[in-house]
């Protein structure tokens, strides 16, 4: 999961060197991949009780 | 009408105390020793998302734009935190309850669904409160807007780290790695 808090990182490196439309877009690609984790976790059959 | 700079303040100051609840869970892992769940740090991810909107409206004024993306990270932070506390509304007996120690009576995940509403509440408030600044502005941001702004991308940067140091680069199960 370290790669997913690297993709915010990288939004957060895109907010600083101004570049908005990038922002936004890697918000947007970094929340899908947390969503994606999100059905991983409770969809893979393990026991993930927590 | 131009916004006020205190509405600036008051959003650094918001990304700071967002900040600081993330401390405040570096604290229970390093601290008191307990390893997050996988929601847990999709709940910090959440968080994440909502800074970021926090740091568009620091960095280039506000917009709307920016409102909808801190509303649109608090849901989905909000539903990481409504599933955790789904799954333990039920304790078994003789089973401890929840999921690692309570704060004032509350788990962590439900605090976390607490701060994710107050995020869409503050944000419904700031709505009424701020005008769009014009397409392509960029703020000159004070000192304190800077210091929330690099303290949320240093947090960032460590919650990968100790990921990592924790998990590795794949997924996460309950004390590390998934096998």
């Amino acid at each position: 999961m370290a790669f997913l808090f690297l993709s915010y990182l990288a939004t957060f490196a895109c907010v600083i060197r101004g570049r908005r439309s990038a922002a936004l877009a890697g918000l947007a690609l970094s929340t899908a991949l947390s969503v994606a984790m999100f059905f991983h976790h409770t969809t893979s059959g393990l026991e993930l009780n927590f | 009408m131009e916004n006020r700079p205190l509405l600036y303040t008051v959003n650094s100051a918001c990304m700071l105390g967002l900040s600081l609840v993330l401390v405040g869970a570096f604290y229970f892992q390093y601290g008191l020793g307990e390893t997050p769940c996988p929601l847990c740090l999709l709940q910090r991810m959440g968080m994440l998302g909502v800074l970021v909107g926090l740091a568009l409206n620091t960095a280039f004024g506000f917009r709307r734009e920016h409102a909808a993306v801190i509303i649109g990270a608090a849901l989905v932070g909000g539903s990481f935190s409504v599933r955790q506390i789904l799954l333990h509304i039920a304790p078994v007996e003789g089973e401890p309850t929840g999921y690692g120690s309570a704060v004032l009576g509350m788990h962590l995940y439900t605090w976390a669904a607490i701060v994710f509403l107050t995020t869409i509440a503050g944000t419904a408030v700031f709505l009424c409160l701020i005008r769009d600044e014009p397409a392509g502005a960029v703020r000159r941001p004070t000192l304190f807007d800077r210091g929330a702004l690099l303290f949320a991308t240093f947090l960032c940067l460590s919650n990968a780290l100790a990921t990592f140091l924790e998990c590795g680069a794949g997924a996460c199960c309950e004390n590390g790695p998934c096998p």
